[in-house]
């Protein structure tokens, strides 16, 4: 591990011109990225005595309000879009240790255009998932002469699988006369580093926030910008190189100093997950009487895959995410819907779901049951006929009395994947529940709803009117949750209830020693 | 001794720490436009010097110029009068340039460069970015550099062609112009600046911009800082500049102002502690 700072830190610098506006890769809801300044490769070799390098900080600057995705990039392919098309293959998902075991790491998979496109294309993107399965989809025809230097993230259907392993071959059509060419990218973050107005530049704390990144010799590094039009970015990355030093001990206790955070990256290794957090359609907001807030979930979640030996569980170690003025998101552990109820024929019937999991907290010697500090009413099917529906939810409270009841007065036919905070309707002094005993609801003659137990584990903070488009580094919360295999994490995006495309969130999960 | 904790540079600090107080300024600059590389930007300089003819840059000590000393900036603290962008750099002055002239108007200094610096695993050359000062302004016609030639990181001579215009018949002394690179590239050291159309009037000195750390000013009059200790868990910049190759480096710590044309005046206070004394 690092040995302080005897000279083995140095700096990268780089810088980016863009001459001409591009154009999102696809349409709406779109896909805003481009390319940043360039850094320089991880030198392979490593200098005589370094075993990887440790970004410490960054210093950026930018013409344009955009926030920047400090990334690192394998090149899965390259494509020409000429005549039929055509993709090469290249490299595959790297193989590290995460979270104890060692194992190809799941990439965001992305498409940069390293030339101007003359018509449009439609891919069909054939991948190993992050578990290895194969996954194939069609992606939306591109927009029109996509200029050189544009990131887009394509898009597998809703509610499929979030990382990919390797892209096995990509097809495409339509078009008239086409060409281009492109690379294709798998990401595994690094940051978010905000970059607030044109005057303003930031620095952003890499080691000293809390993202820790060993990255071999030969890893490559990318900026991407949120963001397509014309302008200049500089950026000063820091780093410094590892050098070995004893042996890796893991930690119990991975959050409570950045020293313990590296002796879990070195042990067991922290795995990095980028989410392409795609919100669509527009939903309906709550009001007055359905929770005070507008509420989106993204078409992906995030299941935590498994611990490898040596390893209990994890902890979300840093969160950031890059979301439009006012905006923010939560990145909140899913249970099971604790109950669901449905509309039909005005008739209601309930059915009974899954009390809230017993999970063991960081800090704490026995796993016990988990209140949900932020319940949802998840519409699962568009409510139509009659009007306004008036929910009504028996629970049993986090301090486990039975028989309280939640009463909401819906908006009128409330769409699919709309969502209501809860908490403002509970009864009582209650902040929390553990369990669902019954959902009611009339008013309207058709619908489909059920009552999901939010646990929020980070969130980003709401970022002001004047900043938009940054995102913000989160606040952790006071106690984090070990997680399991198989638990799901959800971006629950805040503010709004317009369609959305791309809004990257990422996150660290941290290994917890056994 | 080297720094495996903050009480480490902390207990030098108390031994071995140097404040430098500074007060700077800058006259306003001509904004940038896209042919002339979007970003607006001027020096900040000492304020006994002579806008633009003799300026002064932070009053460091003297050892401040032994390149072989672990001089660290560990704290900076900022008060303008201006929202910005403020990099605190090393202007290692390559050389001159006209623009009252066609064909290759630039000069270089008489340092041979690459600048070096030495690290545990070899010696690193210095690659920067490339500024253009005014020193006197331009008059009748906006000069444009129809190519320039420059060294980069890699050692390779490189041709840009991408046509740079001033963004103004009259830009003003003091506008910091950042000339076109081509994509991926940091100079280390410049040949040629060759002007195709020329005004009557205006030159420049020909910097290579080393940062060493940098600041925001949110709103003007506001106190803004920078703790590299603590935010930079193991990198807080070192503060000596680089060698040369022969000659002798011609080289101030001057502050770089970007994103603002205005005219600008601030007070830095800096706090430097030696590694390893």
């Amino acid at each position: 591990m690092a040995r302080g700072m005897a000279g083995w830190e140095d700096e990268w610098l780089g810088e980016q011109r863009r001459p001409t506006n591009g154009t999102a890769m696809w349409g709406s809801p779109s896909t805003t990225y481009s390319a940043g300044p360039v850094l320089p490769a991880v030198p392979d070799p490593l200098p005589v005595g370094a075993t990887a390098l440790i970004p410490d900080s960054m210093d950026g600057f930018d013409t344009l309000s955009a926030p920047w995705l400090l990334c690192e990039a394998i090149l899965l392919g390259t494509l020409d879009l000429s005549g039929s098309g055509a993709f090469t293959q290249a490299d595959t998902a790297p193989t590290r240790m995460w979270l104890g075991s060692s194992r190809p790491v799941p990439m965001l998979l992305a498409i940069e255009s390293t030339s101007d496109w003359v018509s449009t294309r439609t891919f069909t993107i054939s991948v190993k998932d992050q578990d290895g399965a194969a996954q194939s989809w069609s992606m939306p025809a591109t927009t029109s002469n996509v200029a050189n230097g544009m990131v887009g993230f394509p898009h597998p259907p809703e509610g499929s699988f979030t990382g990919v392993r390797e892209v096995t071959n990509i097809t495409m059509t339509g078009g008239a006369s086409p060409s281009g060419t492109a690379n294709v990218l798998g990401l595994i973050p690094v940051s978010l580093i905000p970059t607030t107005t044109a005057q303003i530049s930031t620095s952003c704390n890499l080691i000293a926030e809390g993202v820790v990144r060993r990255l071999p010799a030969g890893a490559q590094l990318r900026l991407l910008r949120a963001g397509v039009n014309a302008g200049r970015g500089l950026a000063v990355l820091h780093y410094t190189f590892d050098q070995a030093a004893g042996t890796a001990k893991g930690s119990k206790h991975p959050m409570s100093s950045i020293a313990e955070l590296m002796h879990a990256e070195a042990k067991h290794g922290i795995l990095p997950v980028a989410l392409n957090a795609r919100y669509s359609p527009s939903t309906t907001v709550g009001n007055a009487t359905s929770g005070l807030l507008a509420l989106m979930q993204s078409w992906y979640d995030f299941t935590v895959p498994a611990m490898g030996v040596g390893v209990e569980g994890a902890v979300v170690s840093a969160f950031r995410g890059a979301q439009g003025a006012g905006l923010g998101t939560m990145l909140c552990w899913r249970p099971s819907p604790l109950g669901s109820c449905t509309l039909s024929g005005g008739i209601s019937t309930f059915t009974s779901g899954t009390p809230m999991p017993s999970r063991r907290f960081r800090g704490q010697p026995v796993a016990s049951p988990v209140a949900t500090d932020f319940p949802v009413l998840n519409v699962t099917q568009t409510f139509s006929g009659g009007a306004n529906a008036t929910v009504t939810i028996t629970y049993t409270n986090g301090a486990g009395t039975s028989g309280r009841t939640a009463v909401l007065a819906l908006p009128n036919n409330p769409v699919n994947k709309s969502m209501f905070a809860i908490n403002p309707h509970l009864q009582g002094t209650d902040t929390s529940i553990l369990s669902v005993e019954n959902i009611t609801m009339t008013g309207q003659t058709t619908g489909k709803a059920e009552v999901v137990g939010l646990v929020r584990q980070a969130d980003e903070a709401m970022a002001d009117s004047s900043l938009s488009a940054c995102n913000i580094q989160v606040t952790m919360p006071n106690r984090q949750l070990i997680l399991q295999e198989g638990d799901v994490l959800a971006p629950i995006r805040v503010g709004t209830s317009a369609a959305a495309g791309v809004h990257i969130c990422h996150f660290d999960l941290c290994p917890v020693a056994a | 001794m080297t720094w495996l904790t903050f009480d480490d540079a902390l207990d030098e600090d108390s031994d071995h720490g140097v404040s430098v107080p500074w007060t700077i300024t800058s006259s306003s600059a001509t904004s940038a436009t896209a042919s002339s590389g979007y970003l607006t930007s001027k020096l900040g300089v000492s304020s006994l010097s002579t806008l633009w003819t003799t300026i002064y840059g932070a009053p460091v000590p003297s050892g401040f110029s032994d390149p072989d000393s672990d001089l660290r900036l560990t704290h900076m603290k900022l008060a303008g009068s201006r929202g910005g962008t403020i990099w605190v750099v090393w202007a290692h002055k390559v050389g001159t340039v006209t623009f009252n002239g066609t064909g290759n108007r630039f000069t270089h200094d008489a340092c041979t460069f690459p600048l070096t610096r030495s690290k545990p695993w070899g010696t690193r050359v210095v690659a920067g970015w490339p500024l253009v000062s005014l020193t006197t302004a331009t008059a009748t016609t906006a000069p444009v550099i129809g190519s320039w030639k420059y060294n980069n990181q890699a050692g390779v001579t490189v041709t840009n062609s991408d046509t740079f215009t001033f963004p103004n018949a009259t830009t003003a002394a003091g506008t910091g112009l950042m000339l076109h690179l081509e994509p991926g590239d940091l100079v280390t050291d410049i040949t040629e600046i060759n002007v195709t159309t020329a005004a009557s009037a205006g030159a420049g000195t020909v910097y290579l911009l080393e940062p060493i750390a940098q600041v925001s000013q949110i709103v003007s009059g506001h106190v803004t800082q920078a703790d590299m200790l603590r935010g930079s868990r193991f990198c807080p910049p070192k503060a000596v500049p680089p060698a040369p190759t022969s000659g002798t480096l011609d080289t101030m710590m001057l502050a770089w102002i970007v994103g603002t044309s205005a005219s600008w005046s601030a007070r830095i206070q800096f706090r430097f502690v030696k590694q390893g004394a």
